[in-house]
């Protein structure tokens, strides 16, 4: 007879499942396979910890978003925001799907060159733009958005001596009823600013006004915010129009659609509380339909929208590396993947699932990552099951921002696999190794032994 | 300069003096026409007096002023002629004849007129009863005429001949009448040449001959009308000299080319209707004759004059009319141009409906289910659609589909189909639960749609309190009218959609088409026009592409200005987009007299038709651009087909006319993709590639290909390749 497996005592107080007045408790569910493939032989495939990328998924939640924006107004154009996450595999299939490019450096914008996307295609956002990258975008007649004066000045400069007339729109910043107010970002609505860059830009003559932009924030939780934003920019756009006789082209209503991850200390479940694409799509199509342009020039929609799109086709799979009982009392597991890798858990309560049911038992822990390093935490405190050593455990909804903001810190960063749509995995980044660090480092000649 | 402008001006009286003779067989064609007036003037007096009578009533209607395209068709004249030819011929030349002549062109003018509103009434053709009536009349009187002398022209052709030509004409006309040719084809042709009083052999050849030129098909029902009358009169014992001695063949023959193949479409079922009529003209023929014997009068076409109308006005009172005996709309005046415009008009715009529905969302939807679907689209309302929307993997629904949000239609607006006023609207019945159906309330909440009478469209099952309109208000084609929902029987949200011809909520459904949408399928997206979204079709509307609505919106008056480039020559053009009184467009080559007739109905540009000689750039710009939908989707291919008789080759054409009301063996494809486009969001230019092939069966015998390049100043350029002159077509102003 095989030896019973060791469950740590727990007192667990006899609750019935009654629900609080934040409802029940959620349970943790196991994941045991993505898109139909086990998770175990996936990490003893490409090792542990590992990143998981669904097509699948990335391609069921674009339709889902595009087609809660098209069945509303007839002009929408998706644009990937690429810090959300630029591996060139992901973006490819965002462009497959009818998606261009949204950049905020010079590096994204090569790497979105890079994947095939036409210069028309391209959206440069930032502020940091150098004198060389603009010089690119205006060649290549992308849409430069302009975020301050100094950038607008240096546009009209770099225009006297370009063969194209720079396509370019303006970030407009604006008070939605929402805190945080982001205004570091564009020119003022409120106060003038924005018109007054826009009064620059068409009497300079060199620059092509072809649409506005925006962006309220991020993960905005109300989608009467992006109302309020759409009605100031329909108003800034009929504004251009009456006063200057100028038809743009679009308007670009940025991101910041909230996926269906739970931010740390809310209350309730994300995934109960955060508008769906329908709600998002409703109040921004209908205050654009209500703003009075002209049926057969309504401008187009542009949406940049990233982090709700890719979250949940993004998986970290990885295994416990011990158990610990803190001094406090308080249990703890040390995972093989920490902050270095899930750079979101300092905003999210991320979700912990393991890969086999272990016990109907769950009970409070800590979560802390690898790292020798104090702030290496995932979670201060999830229910989890009774996992032990050797366990395998998955965290859902990483797909945004993790693979990007991702840190080369103390350790290597992993493999990501894509499961394509029939089931077959790709390594669409390979996991690092000391020569892959070493080839950056140049050793001064008088170190060398 | 200005005495040409004149000539141009009054060159229709011309012509319609031409076509006068022409039209007495339908045509308008001027070599028929001018073969014809040649056989006139076999016997010179009756020529001339034909000739006198066709262009008195001419100049008559010009003086009055009716109008030119029925003065330059010969429609006014043609019974003007019938009647002046046998004055001419009976009647020694002299100034009882010549004011004969006058007032029997008078007289019949009138006739015509008020032949034409009569039997106009009954939309039936007047044919030559105008004529009947007056050379009866004339026929009569000019009896008492004492200075009007019996001409012995007629009789003594030999001698006129002598006079006219000499020996060796008289030699050559007795060489022909001596041709060793059978009987009863001798027959044939002089009763051809009878319907112009002549009954001379070469006459009938001329005329013969001339129609020939003018239809192949005509010719062909000649035969068959003048022969089964041949073989009919045999079959009964009635008397061949009948036929021989009053030439009086010529009936069955009208009657054959009218019936066979001028009021109707030719087909196996009017070259057969034709040899049923065959008796009647018969009966007619022999009964009439014993009636105007006694006042010694011929019958000349009265049998014709009676069977052919009485034949119309029975087909007008069929209920259910068949493809196979269709009464020609448009007059073509060619049996094989209304043969071949009807065929073609029937695959391309056959379908057409005078209103243009667009689907009611936006985006691409699958039709869930279809007409006559095997959930509840049966009996008397089977002409229904539902329409769903599904995500990567086909469902319609995500997760479990427990919940209507799981749903992706769930809460999706839906659009007005055309413009109309809100006739009923049904709101406050609740969603059911996913699997669950209100049977007692079927169709939920609804809005129902008057377009026009008898035509409304039906949108049920919204969600409950999503209706945005209300009852008797006007809303434009595009306005939300509500929300995808739930309500009434639907087990899962669902939008129904059907057009009715009655306003009730449970009135049946009407078979009516959407006007343009796409579908899309794995090998890519077809376009479709007047037509049915089918069960499980993925289709949306067309997405319009600015730079195409604007670079092809003609304005009434607008001038275009452009060069035609090619190794041999370099030819300029000028075109005018003209509008008739039918608001019809085409644009207008005055100085080559060429029209492409188009229509721009916001949604697709099409050719409808094309008028002039093919060596033309119009020509060219009529095949490059002959349906273009006003998008730009890379994934599309566009195929239609193009008339054969504008395109195919004149030699192919003279084979293929034979066999037109039988079998159609040539084809003309047409094929139109778009190719390039400079940037989505604010193009400059765009590319579109287009391809003409004429084809026999399905062997191609010639291909044409057509680069247009569409920039932002509306200036097309058309390179144009294949057979053919290659070259380019510019626009230099527009």
């Amino acid at each position: 007879m095989e030896k019973k497996k060791f469950e740590i005592p727990v007192i667990k107080r006899m609750a019935y499942n009654v629900p609080g007045k934040a409802g029940t408790q959620p349970g943790v569910e196991p994941l045991a396979e993505i898109d139909g493939i086990p998770v175990s032989g996936l990490l003893s495939r490409h090792g542990s910890p590992l990143f998981v990328v669904s097509e699948k998924t990335i391609r069921q939640v674009y339709q889902q978003a595009r087609d809660a924006f098209t069945s509303r107004y007839p002009n929408v154009q998706f644009a990937w925001s690429y810090k959300t996450n630029y591996l060139d595999a992901v973006c490819r299939i965002y462009h497959q799907e009818g998606s261009w490019a949204e950049v905020v450096s010079g590096f994204e914008y090569d790497k979105a060159l890079n994947n095939g996307v036409g210069g028309k295609k391209i959206i440069f956002n930032g502020p940091d733009k150098s004198d060389a990258d603009l010089i690119k975008a205006i060649e290549n007649q992308s849409y430069i958005h302009i975020d301050h004066f100094d950038e607008l000045f240096a546009v009209i400069r770099l225009s006297e001596t370009s063969t194209h007339k720079p396509r370019v729109a303006i970030r407009v910043n604006m008070d939605t009823g929402i805190y945080p107010r982001w205004d570091r970002f564009g020119f003022n609505y409120e106060n003038g600013e924005a018109m007054e860059a826009i009064d620059q830009i068409i009497k300079s003559g060199k620059l092509e006004l072809s649409g506005l932009h925006t962006h309220i924030g991020t993960y905005i939780m109300t989608s009467n915010a992006y109302q309020m934003a759409t009605d100031k920019m329909a108003k800034l756009a009929i504004k251009i129009q009456n006063k200057y006789h100028h038809r743009i082209k679009y308007i670009d209503m940025g991101g910041g659609f909230a996926s269906m991850n739970t931010l740390k200390g809310a209350y309730h479940n994300a995934s109960d509380t955060n508008p769906s694409f329908d709600q998002y799509a409703e109040s921004i199509t209908g205050a654009l339909l209500r703003a009075g342009f002209e049926r057969d020039h309504l401008p187009v929609l542009i949406l940049e929208t990233g982090r709700a799109l890719i979250d949940d086709a993004g998986y970290l799979a990885g295994q416990v590396l011990a158990t610990k009982r803190l001094a406090d009392g308080r249990k703890a597991l040390v995972l093989d993947f920490g902050v270095n890798l899930l750079f979101t858990a300092f905003w999210y309560d991320h979700q912990l699932h393991p890969v086999e049911e272990v016990s109907d038992t769950k009970d409070e822990a800590a979560l802390f990552g690898p790292l020798c390093m104090n702030i290496d935490v995932i979670r201060e405190q999830a229910r989890v099951p009774l996992l032990q050593k050797g366990d395998q455990v998955v965290v859902s909804r990483v797909g945004a921002y993790n693979m990007t903001q991702w840190m080369q810190f103390i350790t290597y960063r992993p493999n990501v696999v894509l499961i394509d749509l029939n089931g077959e995995e790709h390594i669409i980044r390979k996991t690092e190794s000391l020569e892959t660090i070493l080839k950056q480092e140049i050793i001064p000649d008088h170190l060398k032994s | 300069m200005k005495l040409e402008q004149k000539i141009r001006k009054y060159s229709y009286l011309v012509r319609g003096v031409m076509n006068a003779y022409s039209q007495v067989f339908f045509s308008d064609n001027g070599w028929f026409a001018a073969l014809l007036i040649l056989a006139t003037f076999l016997v010179p007096a009756s020529g001339l007096a034909g000739l006198a009578g066709a262009s008195l009533s001419i100049l008559l209607a010009h003086w009055l002023g009716y109008d030119r395209v029925l003065i330059s068709k010969g429609i006014l004249s043609y019974n003007v002629v019938l009647v002046t030819l046998p004055l001419g011929l009976y009647f020694n030349p002299g100034f009882t004849l010549l004011l004969t002549v006058v007032f029997a062109t008078l007289l019949t003018f009138f006739l015509t007129i008020a032949f034409r509103g009569w039997m106009l009434r009954f939309r039936l053709p007047f044919l030559s009863w105008p004529f009947l009536i007056g050379l009866w009349v004339v026929m009569l009187a000019v009896r008492q005429f004492s200075s009007l002398e019996l001409s012995d022209a007629s009789i003594f052709d030999w001698n006129r001949m002598f006079q006219f030509g000499g020996i060796g004409l008289v030699r050559g006309y007795q060489w022909l009448n001596n041709l060793p040719i059978p009987q009863v084809l001798q027959t044939y042709i002089i009763s051809l040449g009878a319907v112009f009083f002549q009954y001379s052999l070469p006459a009938g050849l001329l005329v013969a001959v001339g129609l020939l030129i003018y239809s192949r098909i005509a010719f062909l029902l000649s035969l068959v009308g003048f022969f089964s009358a041949y073989i009919f009169y045999q079959l009964i014992g009635l008397d061949l000299n009948h036929l021989n001695y009053t030439y009086i063949g010529f009936n069955f023959i009208l009657m054959s080319i009218a019936v066979g193949g001028f009021y109707l479409l030719p087909s196996w079922a009017s070259f057969g209707w034709t040899l049923l009529l065959v008796p009647l003209v018969t009966f007619l023929s022999v009964s009439m004759e014993q009636l105007f014997g006694q006042f010694q009068l011929s019958v000349y076409a009265l049998p014709f004059n009676m069977v052919v109308p009485l034949f119309l006005y029975v087909l007008q009172f069929r209920q259910r009319k068949s493809n196979a005996l269709q009464e020609v709309v448009i007059q073509h005046n060619s049996p094989e141009k209304n043969l071949y415009a009807v065929a073609n008009y029937r695959k391309r715009l056959g379908k057409q409906t005078p209103f243009l529905f667009s689907l009611p969302f936006l985006g691409k939807w699958i039709v869930s289910q279809g007409h006559s679907g095997k959930y509840t689209h049966q009996g008397e309302w089977r002409h229904a659609w539902d329409f769903e929307k599904t995500g990567a993997d086909h469902k319609t629904y995500r997760d479990q589909g427990f919940k209507l949000p799981d749903y992706y239609c769930y809460g999706k607006p839906v659009f007005a189909a055309a413009s109309g006023y809100v006739d009923s609207v049904i709101d406050g019945i609740p969603d059911n639960t996913p699997g669950d159906a209100n049977t007692f309330q079927n169709w939920g909440n609804t809005v129902i749609l008057r377009h026009a009478e008898a035509l409304y469209s039906k949108y049920a099952h919204l969600q409950p309190g999503s209706v945005k309109v209300v009852a008797g208000q006007y809303v434009v084609s595009g306005q939300e009218l509500g929300r995808v929902g739930s309500s009434g029987r639907s087990p899962e949200p669902h939008l129904h959609f059907q057009f009715q011809q009655t306003p009730y909520v449970d009135s049946k459904t009407l078979e009516y088409p959407f006007g343009h949408y796409l579908q899309y399928h794995d090998n890519g997206i077809t376009f479709h026009s007047f037509d049915y979204p089918l069960e499980q079709e993925t289709v949306s509307n067309l997405e319009l592409n600015n730079l195409m609505t604007r670079s092809y919106h003609f304005i009434p008056g607008q001038r275009i200005k452009g060069v035609f480039i090619s190794d041999q020559q370099k030819s300029r053009f000028e075109w005018e987009v003209q509008t008739d009184i039918f608001n019809n467009s085409c644009l207008f080559d005055p100085e080559r007299d060429a029209k492409a007739w188009f229509v721009n109905d916001g949604q697709v540009f099409y050719m409808t038709h094309y008028d002039g000689k093919k060596d033309n750039p119009l020509y060219l710009f009529y095949l490059a651009q002959f349906q273009v939908p006003l998008i730009f989707e890379s994934k599309v291919v566009i195929q239609d087909q193009i008339p054969v008789n504008v395109t195919a080759g004149k030699w192919i054409r003279w084979w293929q006319d034979w066999l037109a009301p039988f079998y159609l063996f040539l084809q003309t494809r047409f094929e139109l993709r778009f190719t390039e486009i400079d940037d989505d969001l604010d193009p400059e230019w765009l590319n579109i590639r287009s391809k003409v092939t004429c084809q026999i069966g399905n062997d191609r015998m010639s291909e044409r290909e057509f680069m247009t390049h569409v920039p932002d100043n509306g200036l097309f350029k058309i390179k144009i390749r294949g057979k053919g002159t290659p070259g380019e077509l510019v626009w230099l102003e527009r």
